[in-house]
């Protein structure tokens, strides 16, 4: 029974992951996915290195790695939703016995993993062509940050794309959301820069957190206190599932008595 | 009357590539060497199924596609080669709903088209009215064209086809998806123009259509042509049959051969539906056979049975074979 | 001539209407360059970079103009795959190349747009100093840039019009030029072997340019030699550009890729 639960959690999963590739060109999905987020996060290392002067540019390449998750946290998980409704699929779900919350991480479960690739394919490319090292660097920690901060961002994916949903042009809030998560995650330039009100911003935002215990942890910087980041930016990621899938219902069902499904 | 299309040998193959990494090359053969002449001002139907080959032989005629061997000329022009004395001579209707800019009015979309077809502008300024009215736009031809219905967005295409007031116009299937209503003012529409003396091509997989309209039709299939001819003759193909058309709840293939071999039987042809399957026995004299054929099928759970004069879809199924669903 | 300006201008004024309802656009020249500006003046912010506003308004500015036309351009063409209007509009007796320079020229016009919001952003929110040292001349050789901008474009627009795996390749067409013709950070700091793309690449003279102008011209000769090659790269390129169309209209109707079968 259990046995069955899972496998068709992953069978889900897996589907769901194909009907939005399988409909892109293999081609098409390593430029837009992997080649154009690995050039960014080239660009940006570069204008680190020559704005700074710095030799070790760990701390860019670090955080434009775990910016490359937003690609399946915001688009992927978008493209689910948008996916689904535009082949009409939503209804189905809407209607389906299953438990929709399950149904949906489900659907998700997959761009979890491919966003860690990403992540991973960023690192190794800092590792290459910016002799990043990792010596020293507790792995499983960091991995376990990964993971998190995967997490907290796919939460955030939820919510921005269940209120994408009512607007017509998805890819517009997709865009900003990343965007804005590229500019105020601490990634490119400390958050303390800021101006205060952004600041505050930041801190509710995914990521933030996440970017800087990444930066301890490769300087082999330990303390409780990364803990409690980490905490924090897992309550982050709880709190934006949460609303998103709220969000979520309360869309369909407001589609539903508008009896505007298809449109929805 | 004089020719304003020639066909003749047309082939036109596609090349598609399978896989990533190991690319396995497939020819597929759309058309396999059709020969048809079109006359002016008549309508010329091209009748077939799905992937028959229909809207490959409308690319070729518009000058979308090159042929791969044969003739294609429409007024005597070489469709690949001498485009450019062509191109503002026709027009061509794609059916559904894309081939318009849906983000602007219904007027800004005729106003560019005939800006590109070259149109005068005095000329233009004429016609655009003109073409809204034709096709009931009027009222709304200012709006966005994203707020039309479907049957409207075809209305539109038809429109834009005639900017440039072309003396032949491609449609291919130009009713698909619409509801009776739309489909029916859409074929209004179609046989006014004709009654302007406008050469039309039409494609389509609608036989109703087919017969109302069109002067000639040729049925194709698997990129050949399978009959030419007026509906009219067309139906004769069957006219010394009748049909005996029996609908059955199961079917069982090894009691259709033994119909089959049934004296005076000519062919069955069995059209497959979800709650019932109709199985066409055309022949000669129906209350001959009817009783034969009713015992043999009497396992099969029949529904209704009944006896009508052919029909063009009958010499339709005939050509085409009946293996299409409805 | 007449009819070619006039088609020209209708397609231009046609692109900047389908364009500027798309919200996705509305992004690409005002959001996606604010916070690029944003992210570019930060880091730039306490450094040693002299007169960097030049780096931060200029670099963003020019990135987003190449991926105003660039993107869009290439996107438009894609766009009218999937709308079923690419088939109509190439076999239309204009011109296919006409039509659709009117388009790029209509991006042309947003893009240069967004070059003054970011200017008014940096401005506005930062109180930024800015000065151009030579006020004519950075006008002349904007405009020479954007005529060299818009022949990329082209080029950019054949490709995906000739072959549907091109539209894969626009998605990231957007860095790398960024990155290899110096906009943001001198191309000089990049391994040596990536020079002779930057060579040619017009962008990388355009930017060198642009900045001399703003900065001030110590060396009027070695101005005049890199506005001779960016001068001569444009060129080459229209004529590539040219032979392209050229080949479009043979091509696409043999392979058959003009519409989505």
């Amino acid at each position: 029974m259990l046995f069955d639960i899972i496998k068709r959690f992953f069978r889900q999963s897996l589907l769901s992951f194909k009907a939005l590739f399988g409909e892109l060109d293999f081609k098409v999905y390593v430029f837009v996915q992997i080649i154009d987020p690995i050039l960014q996060l080239i660009f940006f290392c570069l204008l680190a290195k020559y704005v700074y002067k710095a030799d070790n540019i760990t701390p860019w390449v670090i955080g434009n790695s775990l910016l490359l998750c937003t690609k399946n946290t915001i688009f992927g998980i978008g493209f689910v939703l948008w996916g689904e409704r535009i082949f009409g699929t939503l209804k189905l779900l809407v209607a389906a016995p299953a438990n929709k919350f399950l149904v949906f991480v489900g659907r998700s479960f997959m761009h979890i993993i491919d966003a860690m690739i990403k992540v991973i394919i960023g690192l190794v490319t800092g590792y290459l062509l910016f002799g990043v090292s990792f010596a020293g660097v507790n792995l499983p920690i960091l991995g376990l940050n990964i993971l998190i901060a995967v997490f907290a961002a796919s939460g955030f994916g939820l919510l921005i794309c269940s209120m994408g949903l009512r607007i017509r042009d998805m890819n517009l809030i997709m865009n900003t959301a990343a965007t804005l998560l590229l500019a105020l995650s601490g990634a490119n330039f400390p958050v303390e820069k800021l101006p205060n009100i952004l600041q505050k911003i930041s801190y509710i935002l995914p990521l933030t957190r996440s970017i800087e215990i990444a930066n301890s942890i490769m300087h082999g910087v330990f303390t409780s206190n990364l803990y409690r980041l980490m905490l924090q930016e897992l309550f982050i990621g709880v709190i934006y599932l949460s609303i998103g899938y709220l969000m979520l219902q309360y869309m369909e069902n407001k589609a539903r008595k508008a009896a505007s499904l298809d449109i929805f | 009357m004089e020719n304003v299309v020639t066909v003749k040998n047309l082939v036109r193959e596609y090349i598609s590539t399978k896989g990533i990494i190991k690319k396995e090359k497939k020819i597929i053969r759309a058309l396999n060497g059709i020969t048809f002449d079109v006359k002016r001002g008549e309508v010329f139907g091209l009748l077939g199924p799905n992937g028959a080959g229909k809207t490959t032989t409308a690319k070729i005629l518009t000058t979308l596609l090159a042929p791969t061997s044969g003739e294609a000329k429409v007024f005597g022009y070489n469709v690949f080669g001498e485009e450019k004395k062509l191109r503002p001579l026709i027009n061509f209707i794609f059916g559904g709903e894309r081939g318009i800019y849906w983000r602007l009015s219904a007027r800004d979309n005729l106003i560019y088209f005939s800006d590109l077809y070259k149109v005068d502008n005095k000329i233009r300024d004429k016609r655009i009215p003109e073409l809204l009215e034709l096709v009931g736009l009027s009222d709304r031809a200012d709006e966005k064209v994203e707020t039309y219905s479907k049957g409207m967005k075809q209305r539109l295409q038809i429109a834009r086809g005639l900017v440039n007031d072309p003396d032949i116009i491609f449609l291919d299937e130009p009713t698909i998806g619409l509801d009776p209503i739309g489909a029916r003012e859409l074929r209004k529409i179609i046989s006014d123009l004709s009654s302007c003396g406008k050469t039309i091509l039409l494609t389509t997989h609608y036989m109703y259509e087919a017969d109302e309209l069109c002067d000639r039709i040729a049925i194709i299939d698997k990129g050949n042509i399978l009959a030419l001819d007026t509906p009219a003759n067309l139906k004769k193909l069957c006219t010394e049959t009748s049909v005996l058309e029996v609908s059955v709840q199961e079917l069982d293939n090894q009691l259709i051969e033994q119909i089959k071999r049934i004296e005076g039987v000519e062919d069955v042809s069995i059209l497959y539906g979800d709650q019932l399957h109709r199985i066409q026995i055309q022949c000669k004299n129906p209350s001959e056979i009817m009783q034969q054929a009713i015992t043999m099928l009497i396992s099969c759970k029949i529904l209704e049975v009944s006896t009508r004069a052919a029909t063009l879809e009958d010499a339709y199924i005939k050509l085409v074979g009946g293996k299409y669903e409805k | 001539m007449k009819n070619s300006l006039r088609t020209i201008w209708i397609s231009c004024i046609l692109q900047m209407k389908l364009s500027f309802m798309r919200p996705m656009f509305q992004y690409s020249i005002i959001i996606d360059p604010i916070v690029f500006a944003l992210i570019t003046y930060m880091m730039f912010k306490d450094t040693s970079v002299s007169n960097f506003i030049a780096y931060v308004v200029l670099g963003t500015g020019m990135s987003s103009i190449w991926n105003s036309i660039c993107f869009s351009s290439a996107g438009d063409i894609d766009r009218e795959r999937a709308g079923g209007t690419l088939e109509l509009i190439v076999s239309v007796p204009t011109n296919f190349k006409i039509i659709v320079f009117g388009k790029i020229l209509g991006n042309t016009i947003f893009g240069s747009i967004s070059l003054l919001i970011t200017f008014l952003f940096i401005k506005l929110a930062f109180n930024a100093p800015m000065s151009i040292a030579e006020p004519v001349v950075f006008v002349i050789i904007f405009i020479i840039t954007l005529i060299s901008y818009i022949a990329l474009a082209s080029i950019l627009a054949a490709l995906i019009t000739l072959s549907r795996n091109a539209v894969a390749l626009k998605n990231c067409i957007g860095y790398p030029v960024i990155i290899l013709s110096g906009m943001l950070f001198p191309m000089e700091i990049l391994p040596i072997w990536t020079r002779p793309v930057s060579f040619i690449l017009s962008p990388t003279w355009a930017v060198k340019l642009l900045r001399l102008s703003v900065n001030g011209i110590d060396d009027v000769n070695s101005f005049i030699f890199q506005l001779a090659i960016l001068v001569f790269l444009t060129g080459i390129y229209y004529l590539l550009s040219n032979t392209f169309y050229t080949i479009i209209d043979k091509s696409i109707r043999i392979k058959g890729s003009l519409g989505r079968m």
